[in-house]
């Protein structure tokens, strides 16, 4: 069953997406260089699935999870309002650090290093998501849902003023805006939606333990957004696909078992690279951060 | 249309070109005829590549053998070897590529805990045999069709614990042991097989991972006047107590774990670490002629000696080719023939009914700098 294998990256790409689309509002869109986002998807990927080990349904660990990071989003906007380019993504930085850094010695409540295995697939109201198939349709809707809110948000006036804040954020504040306000409310709504992608990806592999979160993984969501261009949905879902996908073909290449591992890991990013020496704002990049 | 939606029409149309072109070539290759395909997982890059590397490496020898000798059945024995980063999600991409798209009846590895869990529940759903080669405890109830070649740490301490109590009469015993979910387990096997012996604990002092300075634990434990005291420990901190030890004149015998055996230990150590004992699953210097011919061919093959990982995954891969030949590709015989069967090449292995292995451990000590089997 070749599908079985399709679905399973589709799957990706659906939890991806999420990931990455949130990860566009707070630094296309809104210009916060966030990168702690990888520090929410942790923060989801793991209250979902401590609450799922303890009993609770899906549905409330799915919520918990987004409405956990997204306060966790708010607590570290309290600090880092104030900063901006990279001043705001070394504090943001730091925030994965310590995040990884409790995941990895609060061993009582997250079991540290060995992780947190058999997390149950997800059911809702007594339908049940085991299979791959059932489980792609979910994470699709979820995955259809948040990409037409955030697309909702960005095109509203509320996405000009977040727009506006980034282009120049002085002007902004003449104009009678809440920067500050508005920068907090981008954060938590990306950090909401990067919590629900983390609390997917629990219920799909089923074991997490704090090495999934490191800050080493947001560097192929960092590299998405970017590929597809700042401020740009549609090549952000492009970018998706492709970068999920890429690695698939490679695969196939006979190359010798002995270089196996760092033959493709060579090729996948010489072909990133000459996509942007090509394209250097991306797919469809309309801005470039300072 | 512009320039730039051309060029990504081409991207997409390129990738989905080269994944449909790679699934097809495989699915219909008449070569399938005269191989018979199994797959590898490990991590070939990152930071655990050399683990990687060495276990590959006894693959490879063990695959150019079978090969030489007939192959199984008049087939030759391909292996995919596929990189899982140590990535639990790389790894559940390569499970699903494994089992749908390569159709392998068996897998070898992975060697990361956080991936072998990820990936269990996939293989025991398409009835795909995995012989992992991880530590963690929890990988012992994850199915019927998941075994592994690497034994535990309790396992370990189960020959440890009744050798020291019947051959060495040493029945008041401390324990040293490091702050993590490896130090913990090790140390209540330990403890509970010491007990069963007969022996007594006389004290546990826990330390914390990168401490350095060990002598308060020392002290405290060498106040209760135990005959040995055991290290539940990583090469580098291990060599450090001994070394502190030897310092504070403290002349007690050492017991050590399987982890141990690491050049490490005799680099920090020095002379502090002569006279240790710990339990092995495999003796270098064993004259069986297997094991001569496995650790002469690895070390002209690839310039340098294999290690405790490398040994059991050749064997793990000769195991496999052994039931390939009885099965060829019915994965629930092949299940059956791995519970019922003992398989001697280099080692000697048993799986238990979790998939546990159980092979003959030898207690080893440490004699002028060299690892060598303990003689009483």
């Amino acid at each position: 069953m070749i599908s079985a294998y399709l679905i399973h990256l589709l799957i990706l790409i659906g939890i991806y997406l999420i990931l990455s689309i949130s990860l566009q509002l707070s630094v296309g869109f809104t210009g916060l260089l966030n990168l702690g986002h990888i520090a929410f998807y942790a923060i989801g990927a793991y209250t979902s699935a401590l609450l799922a080990l303890n009993g609770f349904p899906f549905w409330f660990c799915f919520l918990s999870a987004g409405i956990l990071a997204m306060i966790f989003g708010f607590l570290l906007s309290l600090p880092t309002n104030k900063l901006k380019g990279d001043y705001l993504a070394l504090a943001t930085m730091g925030f994965s650090f310590v995040v990884y850094a409790v995941l990895l010695n609060w061993t009582s409540l997250t079991r540290g290093p060995l992780g947190l295995p058999g997390i149950p697939k997800p059911k809702i109201f007594g339908i049940s998501f085991s299979d791959n198939l059932s489980f792609l349709i979910l994470v699709a809707i979820i995955a259809l849902i948040s990409y037409l809110i955030i697309k909702r948000i960005t095109v509203s006036p509320f996405g000009k003023v977040l727009e506006a804040t980034r282009d120049n954020e002085l002007l902004t504040r003449v104009l009678g805006k809440n920067t500050f306000k508005i920068k907090t409310i981008s954060l938590m709504i990306s950090a909401f939606f990067a919590g629900i992608s983390g609390s997917l990806y629990a219920h799909y592999i089923t074991f997490i333990d704090p090495s999934s979160f490191t800050i080493l993984q947001l560097i192929p969501v960092l590299s998405i957004i970017i590929i597809g261009g700042l401020a740009s949905l549609k090549g952000t879902i492009i970018a998706t696909i492709i970068l999920v996908l890429l690695p698939e073909p490679l695969r196939f290449i006979g190359f010798p078992s002995s270089i196996v591992g760092p033959a493709r890991q060579i090729l996948y990013s010489l072909i990133l690279l000459f996509i942007l020496i090509y394209k250097p704002k991306g797919f469809f990049g309309k801005i470039e951060l300072e | 249309m512009n320039k730039s939606t051309k060029i990504i029409i081409g991207i997409i149309v390129a990738v989905i070109v080269g994944i449909w072109y790679g699934l097809s070539k495989k699915t219909t290759t008449p070569t399938t005829k005269e191989t018979i395909k199994i797959g590898a997982m490990l991590p070939l890059s990152g930071k655990n590549a050399l683990n990687g590397q060495y276990i590959q490496q006894a693959i490879i020898l063990a695959q150019e053998e079978i090969n030489q000798n007939g192959g199984i059945n008049g087939k030759k024995l391909e292996i995919i070897f596929e990189d899982d980063q140590c990535d639990p999600k790389v790894g559940a991409t390569i499970a699903q590529k494994l089992i749908n798209v390569d159709k392998v009846p068996l897998v070898l590895g992975p060697w990361c805990s956080s991936v072998a869990l990820a990936v269990a529940p996939t293989f025991e759903n398409s009835k795909t045999i995995m012989i992992a080669e991880v530590i963690t405890p929890k990988l012992t109830t994850a199915g019927d069709y998941i075994f592994r070649v690497q034994p535990t740490g309790a396992f370990y301490m189960k020959t440890l614990a009744e050798e020291v109590v019947k051959s060495l009469e040493i029945k008041k015993a401390g324990v040293m042991y490091i702050g993590n979910d490896y130090g913990v387990s090790v140390k209540d096997a330990f403890v509970r097989e010491f007990e069963n012996n007969g022996g007594t604990i006389v004290d546990v002092e826990q330390y914390m991972d990168k401490q350095t300075d060990f002598r308060t634990e020392l002290m405290k434990i060498l106040q209760k006047n135990p005959q040995a005291i055991l290290l539940a420990s990583y090469a580098q901190d291990a060599g450090l107590i001994l070394k502190q030890a030897k310092e504070l004149g403290i002349n007690v015998q050492f017991l050590g774990v399987p982890a141990l055996e690491n050049k490490d230990l005799i680099k920090i150590a020095g002379e502090a670490a002569e006279g240790l004992i710990y339990p092995y699953h495999f003796n270098f210097e064993n004259p069986n002629e297997n094991v001569q011919k496995f650790v002469s061919s690895y070390t002209s093959k690839f310039g340098h000696p294999p290690d405790g990982f490398a040994v059991l995954m050749y064997d793990g891969t000769y195991i496999a080719a052994k039931i390939l030949e009885k099965c060829n590709s019915d994965t629930e015989c092949m299940k059956n023939e791995l519970y019922n069967n003992t398989f001697k090449r280099v080692t000697e292995i048993r799986f238990d009914s979790n998939g546990d292995p159980l092979l003959p451990i030898n207690l080893k000590t440490i004699k002028n700098g060299q690892f060598v089997p303990y003689e009483k």
